[in-house]
């Protein structure tokens, strides 16, 4: 269930695999995976390959992780989602914030 | 030769295979033989008929070679004598042929040296030529001399070879009275020979049960020399001096003597092998016990095989397979299923081993792959899951080679994980090889642990694309000389085919035409799947609505106290539990979700744990917020949330009615508006979701319950 992460071989892109839930109870983790290497890259990947079980809090986390990481600048890209965690962030038109790709 | 005519020939010995031996050498010769074993008896015999020649042996209890040539001499003058001599004889041969006899011989001897003097007795009563003993006699002295010590030994021999025969050798008289018994005989039947010879055979050795049968056969015998048993090798019983009875082989022979038949039998005791016969006998049909609980134990597999293993009563859109097993139940797995909407789980594997092994390994497959699948697990955690329980169960050496496949057909992405199966192709519409996906992993049930961050393979699908996945058995498969299959011929018969809707009957049709009158060797299994870009809507494996006309409802009602709301995976529990197998509530299995972790969310936070909203507005103040959130929850003694659900599925509609109250004293719904929030803003979001997807949500009584209709 815990989440995982990993720095791409040139150092510039974290990606972060969310594990099956994305909710309150992985509030912890998820900050673990990206506080102290948000200064070191440029871009961050979410992978939600794994990812069933999303709610507000999760889209709260990204919100958090975007302000931290540069706001408007912030490059972050959410990946592998199943079509109905794409309809529930594009309800929340996160579209706007994040480069989304299914 | 000198032509020879018929003599009347008595031959007179006390040892009986002597005697038999003597007789023998003059089967197919035109002689009349009889036999006498002792001197007395021989006089006797004389004196009833005439005779031509006497040959006797020399050393005889009572009367004696020697005594018998003089007095048969005095009353049959022309009687011709020839003594055996052994080495133990006391006698010159001058003293012999002195005493009368024409010549003598000295044992051993073959047949012709005997025959030669008889032709030469025969000879010289034809003639009436006869000179003198002596004339003879002279030129064979030196002959007997050389002869005497090797005379000595054959005897010895013969004796030994009846003596240490295994089997009873037996004569008997035209009455039917025993006339030999050698040594085995006295160990088979218990009988001494002193006490048993000139006794009737049949009376004391068959048991009673047969008498009547022997006695016929023998008074037919005695009159013409034949019989059933002549000749011939027959299984009988005989009766041992104790009593007991025992399977024997009786070979039988007839010999005429005295113009009487006379009958040697070989007899040998076969108890010991009818035993083993009996215990072989034992042995198979125990064998055949076991084989047909074998195939009973075959079945029951092929039976849970056929359970675990959902069988598809019509071919899946897109998905072709085909499996060939090597007996009823083989160890070749194929499996699909469908839990998140879009994507498609497909398994391909192969176990070691067939039958009940096999068998015993595909439950927990089979079940692990259709309950994460279906639940919405990715493939690397059901892979994961598999190899661990597999582990788990399975003896080392038992492992599972699989390629899995995630299909999403939607997007027309495939991510292939290969855990030592052969190469996997992907395969163009025009029949070009694109990709292949090697073994990336060991097989599953090896490692006690595999690493969750295992590579797959992730592929973009065009329009036509086809991918293959094999079973070793393929590539193995063997033709009529010893060649394998193997993976490039295989790749070119695959890309052979020019129709690609055809080309998996046609590879199945290659494989077997390739294989010929070849024994299968192994189980063999092949899928096929394919891209369609025309094509997004696929059947989901699953319980459907019950009927057209009826409805599914479930209801769900359930009451939680502190002590549960500090676990923290309760709603995804939930979740599941409501929309269990449901086809039509699986696909909105997020949304679902979605809804019950909000409105339990509010319930608990604001309602229950009175949390402070506008802690959420600042990144500090959320981290501030999931802090409290957490004291307080490990603190919370008091209060309740009650959550009442109504699941109602009809055909692919469905309708969940959700009402969660909570025991906190609500809030001034009224006031608060519902709005979209700033896209920005870090609270407020929740409610805003769970109002976009459902068709009605209210607040009631003092705030503290909430009442949502969502459908689809």
């Amino acid at each position: 269930m815990a989440l995982k992460n990993e720095i791409s071989a040139d150092g510039s892109t974290l990606t972060i695999f969310i594990g099956i839930r994305f909710d309150i109870t992985t509030y912890s983790d998820f900050g673990d995976a990206y506080k102290s290497k948000m200064d070191s890259v440029s871009s961050i990947f979410i992978d939600m390959t794994d990812c069933i079980y999303v709610d507000s809090s999760a889209l709260g986390m990204l919100l958090i992780m975007r302000e931290r990481f540069g706001g408007d600048n912030a490059n972050i890209f959410i990946t592998n989602m199943s079509p109905n965690v794409t309809k529930i962030f594009l309800t929340a038109n996160f579209d706007k914030l994040f480069k989304i790709k299914s | 030769m000198i032509e020879s005519s018929s003599l009347h020939i008595l031959i007179v010995d006390d040892d009986m295979p002597s005697l038999i031996t003597l007789q023998r050498f003059f089967h197919n010769t035109d002689h009349l033989i009889t036999v006498a074993d002792n001197g007395a008896e021989a006089l006797a015999i004389l004196k009833k008929g005439p005779f031509d020649l006497v040959i006797s042996d020399i050393n005889m209890p009572e009367m004696d070679g020697i005594q018998l040539v003089q007095e048969g001499l005095s009353n049959f003058p022309s009687l011709y004598f020839i003594l055996i001599t052994g080495e133990s004889c006391v006698h010159s041969f001058e003293e012999l042929t002195k005493a009368g006899a024409l010549t003598c011989l000295a044992k051993p001897f073959r047949r012709s040296e005997l025959l030669e003097i008889v032709d030469w007795v025969a000879s010289l009563k034809r003639d009436r030529k006869l000179t003198s003993a002596e004339s003879i006699a002279s030129t064979d002295r030196k002959q007997a001399v050389r002869n005497e010590k090797s005379l000595w030994n054959r005897d010895q021999r013969f004796q030994a070879i009846m003596n240490s025969a295994i089997d009873a050798i037996i004569l008997i008289n035209s009455r039917g009275y025993i006339t030999f018994w050698n040594p085995a005989a006295e160990v088979i039947f218990g009988y001494k020979s002193h006490e048993i010879i000139g006794k009737d055979l049949h009376s004391i050795i068959a048991p009673q049960k047969y008498h009547k049968q022997y006695a016929t056969g023998f008074t037919e015998f005695v009159k013409s020399g034949r019989g059933v048993l002549i000749g011939k090798t027959t299984e009988v019983m005989g009766l041992r001096k104790d009593q007991t009875e025992f399977p024997a082989e009786l070979s039988l022979s007839g010999f005429k003597d005295q113009d009487t038949w006379h009958a040697a039998g070989i007899i040998r005791d076969i108890s010991a092998r009818k035993q083993n016969e009996k215990t072989l006998l034992t042995a198979h049909s125990e064998l055949e016990r076991l084989y047909q609980r074998l195939n009973q134990e075959y079945e029951i597999a092929e039976k849970v095989f056929g359970k675990v293993v959902r069988k598809k009563e019509k071919e899946e859109k897109n998905i072709k397979h085909f499996l060939s097993a090597m007996k009823d139940a083989g160890g070749d797995l194929f499996l699909t299923a469908s839990g998140v909407p879009g994507v498609r789980h497909i398994l391909l594997g192969d176990f070691t081993g067939h039958g009940l092994s096999a068998a015993l390994g595909a439950i927990p497959v089979t079940s692990i792959f259709y309950a994460m699948a279906e639940r919405g697990y990715s493939l690397k955690k059901i892979a994961s899951e598999i190899n661990n329980r597999l582990k788990a169960i399975m003896p080392t050496g038992l492992y599972f080679c699989a390629c899995m496949v995630e299909w999403n057909y939607k997007h027309h992405i495939a991510r292939v994980l290969n855990f030592g199966l052969p190469v996997a192709l992907l395969v163009n519409a025009s029949g070009v090889i694109k990709n292949r996906i090697h073994s990336q992993h060991l097989p599953l049930g090896i490692l006690p642990e595999i690493d969750r961050e295992f590579h797959y393979e992730e592929i973009n699908l065009e329009h036509g694309d086809c991918i293959y996945l094999f079973t070793d058995g393929i590539i193995e498969t063997q033709n009529t000389v010893g060649d394998q299959l193997g993976q490039e011929r295989l790749e070119r018969l695959l890309t052979k085919s020019q129709v690609p809707e055809q080309r998996f009957d046609d590879i199945c049709r290659s494989i077997n035409e390739f294989r010929g009158d070849t024994p299968q060797l192994d189980d063999m299994a092949i899928a096929e799947i394919k891209c369609d870009t025309t094509v997004d809507d696929h059947p989901v494996e699953g319980i459907e609505s019950i009927s057209d006309d009826v409805p599914a409802i479930l209801n769900l009602s359930i009451t939680l106290h502190p002590g549960a709301m500090r676990a923290d995976n309760f709603i995804e529990t939930l979740t599941d539990l409501l929309i269990g197998t449901h086809v039509a509530a699986r696909k909105q299995k997020q949304n679902i979700f979605l809804i019950l972790s909000e409105l339990y969310s509010n319930a608990l936070e604001h309602g229950i744990l009175r949390m402070d909203t506008t802690l959420k507005s600042e990144p500090i103040g959320f981290e501030k917020y999931f802090i409290t959130r957490g004291e307080k929850l490990a603190a919370l003694s008091t209060g309740w949330i009650k959550i009442d659900m109504e699941l109602l599925v009809h055909n692919t509609n469905g309708r969940i009615l959700l009402q969660v109250e909570d025991s906190g004293r609500g809030f001034d719904y009224q006031s608060v508006q519902m709005i979209q929030p700033d896209i920005n803003a870090l609270r407020g979001r929740g409610v805003y979701l769970v109002r976009s997807l459902c068709k009605e949500v209210a607040i009631e009584g003092a705030g503290n319950k909430v009442k949502a209709i969502f459908e689809w």
